[in-house]
């Protein structure tokens, strides 16, 4: 629960007057409803209806935040980092890395009735691996060629090269039942059987998907509080694509609980009856990236830009203050994040700093018109970012206004999401301001392991740090291997880190236990709601 | 009236083919390949991304994937959703008739308070009635249909509990969006209307009507209101054409599940056939709403020859 965040409710009257009344009665006859009670509907909002729940067919957040509940995995990650027991109650690696054995728990059966044994996890993974699925979350699996099961207890993974990130990975990857992929066939999507704390109840297109409790289930997670069976009966996910109607149905009693829209924060948090519950160390990670054209490719330049950013006030003024300022190049949630390594090797906002770094790489003012030269020429850039979202737009005119202070000219644009990856690839965006969220260390290779993601990486070096990342399959060396990529990038100032961005939820107060996991997951088998 | 109905039929087929090239030339116009934007942000392989462009037909000569386009329209096949794996037949639809509802019950209103609203401001020229009724009109034709939505949702949903904010099927869940819709609506048909009477009641017919001493209501029905009720068949059907394209906002912000919502999904994710149908459905709707604005006309004017 360390990772748990809270803003209380403000202080209303009625608050100040309940807590009066405390103070003034010598024995409160008021028990705490401590102990969870079973039952009721805990109905949310969910943006858009989610393409598929078949973690085989599907790459979308939305769908992943469902098929949680559906399918259990493997493995789960621990608040340390660190892979801990749960469909597979223990694991081998071999001595060269290749190997992973896992030895599958006994008893496990999906919500068809069918065991979940070794044999119905390589079916899982060979369905991922068979090139005829076009699995859009392949690319997670690595370099793993094959499954075996010998026995009904024991799967072999195999892999071509020793590959680090796919304990965390299998994220990714709930089981799901091989019986009923071959009943449902192409619809299986739609109609996911899995083993998990709820089973998949009823899909009413466009407006609702509802699961319901498995009264079987029994939890190995040590992460949980719960070790039984969910408390509440179902869970309605209704499709409300405007975010002012999911905070309008939430007021009017009609949701549980919603994502809490940035600009409501505050207003719902000072409410009765109703807490922000906020997870502040997310995989989220912003930042400025550059591409590989003038003057973006000069270090200078670069380093400039990460002295410039004043990441407190972008976090107080952008995010509304619900935002942590970053000077790594990775999530405050991620293993690998260490604040005192970005500190001694990255940038923090100094603007004295910003301007010898210009001065040094040859920007210099020398008409004294306040926007400094290369060349003779005015430096004139365009910051970009995607719409339509207010926090990018807010972010980047913040930034326009930090460099201005050192002397560079700065237009800012926004471009619709679709149109943005091809002028990324062109290098027609110079630089630009993105989000990723990414859960594991492996987001370093994702976004810059040459080509990198926008095709302007080409950088041997960094090339083979991020190789030995990758293939350290012992967590705690595979931290060391990380950092070592840090720093390179830090040295390089490759991106320019701003801030982790906190996942929020609005929460009615008679529901309890609302949390996520070190992987940013709801566990909602651990929320009761009270009358 | 069979043989102007067959030929404006007729008519109506190069028109759709020139709606049909349009709507698959969209794809290759709109910048953004739709399996990068699937990928966008996240880590993908390349084997992966070509298996997808060739599932998807992508990979082909663009005059091939034409062909095969119409081919398919033509047999009914508006192909398969990228996101849902869905044909996109059934996405459609599974939401028209919600928007086919909606439409109606706005149209309703809009007609019915544009109607009463226009004709009492007509009749009761430059009284308190007129001013208010136009007043009304002007708030409605100014105010973004955005605001008004969320605004009828905080104050009859939120604080006075009458409706529930989620839509639950019933009939009663369709009163604050047709509200919404249809007083927007009815702010220009009421305009029209009282400017189309105005006129009507100028005209010699009607004083001759009351030098013969028929009475108020019989000239109002017999010969005002009909002769009025041009120009507003045209206004209404071009909103009613509007409305069956799914109130692309209206819809977000009342969670109705209609085409417009399906539509603005389908268009961020790049899932063109889905984007494609759904162009198509609502083209195809304004011609068929615009052959019965023409066939109303023709029997409303006997002016306008039906052969």
């Amino acid at each position: 629960m360390k990772l748990l965040g809270s803003i209380g409710r403000g202080f209303s009257l009625m608050t100040i007057l309940a807590i009066l009344a405390m103070a003034l009665t010598p024995y409160s006859p008021v028990v705490a409803q401590d102990t969870p009670v079973s039952g009721g509907t805990f109905r949310t909002a969910i943006s858009e209806e989610p393409d598929q729940l078949d973690p085989a067919n599907t790459n979308q957040l939305l769908a992943s935040n469902i098929m949680n509940n559906i399918y259990d995995r493997l493995v789960y990650i621990g608040e340390d980092g660190l892979p801990k027991p749960w469909v597979a109650e223990s694991w081998a690696i071999s001595e060269d890395n290749l190997t992973i054995t896992f030895k599958i728990r006994e008893g496990i059966k999906f919500h068809d009735g069918t065991d979940l044994d070794a044999e119905a996890v390589k079916f899982n993974f060979d369905r991922i691996l068979d090139p005829a699925t076009a699995a859009p979350n392949k690319a997670f699996l690595g370099s793993l060629e094959s499954v075996e099961a010998p026995d009904a207890t024991t799967a072999v993974f195999k892999f071509a090269s020793p590959y680090a990130p796919f304990f965390t990975n299998l994220l990714s990857f709930g089981i799901v039942s091989p019986t009923a992929v071959e009943t449902y066939g192409e619809s299986f999507g739609r109609n996911p059987v899995g083993s998990g704390p709820f089973m998949f109840g009823s899909w009413d297109t466009g407006s609702s998907i509802t699961l319901t409790k498995n009264p079987d289930y029994v939890n190995y997670r040590e992460d949980d509080l719960n070790r039984g069976p969910a408390y509440i009966d179902e869970i309605v996910y209704n499709v409300i694509s405007e975010a002012s109607t999911q905070t309008a149905a939430f007021e009017a009693g009609e949701l549980d609980m919603i994502s809490a829209p940035r600009e409501d924060v505050a207003r719902l948090a000072a409410t009765e009856g109703i807490s922000i519950v906020s997870l502040e160390e997310s995989n989220n990670l912003n930042f400025i990236e550059y591409s590989a054209n003038e003057p973006f490719r000069n270090e200078a330049f670069r380093k400039a830009v990460s002295y410039a950013i004043d990441r407190e006030s972008i976090a107080e003024i952008a995010y509304l203050g619900n935002a942590t300022p970053n000077q790594c190049p990775i999530p405050i949630g991620n293993a690998a994040y260490d604040a005192e390594l970005c500190a001694q090797y990255g940038y923090s906002y100094d603007l004295e700093k910003a301007k010898r770094a210009l001065a040094d790489g040859g920007f210099v003012d020398s008409d004294g018109d306040g926007i400094v030269e290369l060349n003779g020429q005015n430096v004139v850039v365009t910051l970009w970012s995607y719409a339509p979202y207010p926090v990018q737009s807010k972010t980047i005119q913040l930034v326009q206004a930090d460099l201005n202070q050192i002397g560079l000219q700065v237009e800012v644009q926004t471009v619709e999401f679709g149109a943005m990856q091809p002028m990324l690839e062109t290098g027609e965006i110079g630089f630009d301001y993105m989000r990723w969220t990414y859960a594991d260390q492996s987001i370093l290779s994702a976004l810059f392991k040459s080509p990198g993601w926008t095709g302007q990486m080409d950088d041997p070096e960094l090339d083979k740090l991020l190789e030995v990342a990758d293939t350290t399959v012992d967590p705690e060396a595979r931290i060391e291997a990380t950092h070592q990529v840090m720093i390179y990038i830090l040295e390089n100032a490759l991106i320019s880190p701003v801030v982790s961005d906190w996942v929020q939820s609005a929460v009615r107060d008679n529901v309890h236990d609302y949390h996520w996991d070190a992987l940013n997951t709801e566990r909602l088998i651990d929320v009761w709601i009270s009358n | 009236m069979l043989r102007f109905l067959l030929r404006r039929v007729v008519m109506m087929i190069p028109v759709w083919f020139a709606i049909l090239t349009l709507v698959f030339l969209m794809r290759a116009l709109v910048p953004g390949d739709p399996v990068e934007i699937m990928f966008f942000g996240r880590a993908s392989s390349p084997e992966v991304v070509e298996n997808m462009r060739h599932q998807l037909g992508l990979d082909q000569p663009l005059y091939r994937q034409y062909f095969t386009y119409v081919g398919n329209v033509l047999q009914g096949d508006l192909g398969t959703s990228i996101t849902t794996k869905r044909p996109v037949v059934d996405e459609i639809l599974d939401r028209y008739p919600a928007t086919l509802q909606l439409a109606l019950a706005s149209l309703t209103v809009s007609v019915v308070v544009g109607l009463v609203a226009g004709i009492l401001a007509a009749l009761y020229k430059d009284s308190a009635i007129d001013t208010l009724a136009m007043a009304f009109s002007i708030a409605g034709l100014s105010m973004p249909a955005f605001w008004f939505g969320l605004l009828m949702i905080y104050f009859f949903s939120v604080k006075l509990g009458w409706f529930s904010v989620i839509p639950d099927g019933s009939l009663k869940s369709l009163v604050l969006p047709a509200l919404t819709l249809g007083l927007i609506a009815s702010s220009i048909v009421a305009r029209l209307v009282r400017s189309a009477m105005l006129e009507v009641l100028g005209q010699d017919y009607i004083r001759t009507a009351r030098s013969k001493g028929l009475s108020e209501p019989r000239i109002m029905t017999g010969h005002a209101i009909r002769n009025a009720l041009l120009p507003i068949v045209t206004i209404v059907g071009l909103q009613f054409g509007g409305l069956l394209s799914g109130a692309f906002i209206i819809e977000a912000v009342f969670a109705w599940h209609g085409i417009g919502e399906l539509g603005v999904q389908a268009f961020a994710k790049r899932d063109f056939p889905l984007t494609q149908g759904i162009v198509l459905v609502i083209a195809s709707s304004y011609v068929l709403v615009n052959l019965v604005v023409d066939v109303l006309y023709a029997m409303l004017d006997p002016r306008v020859s039906l052969s």
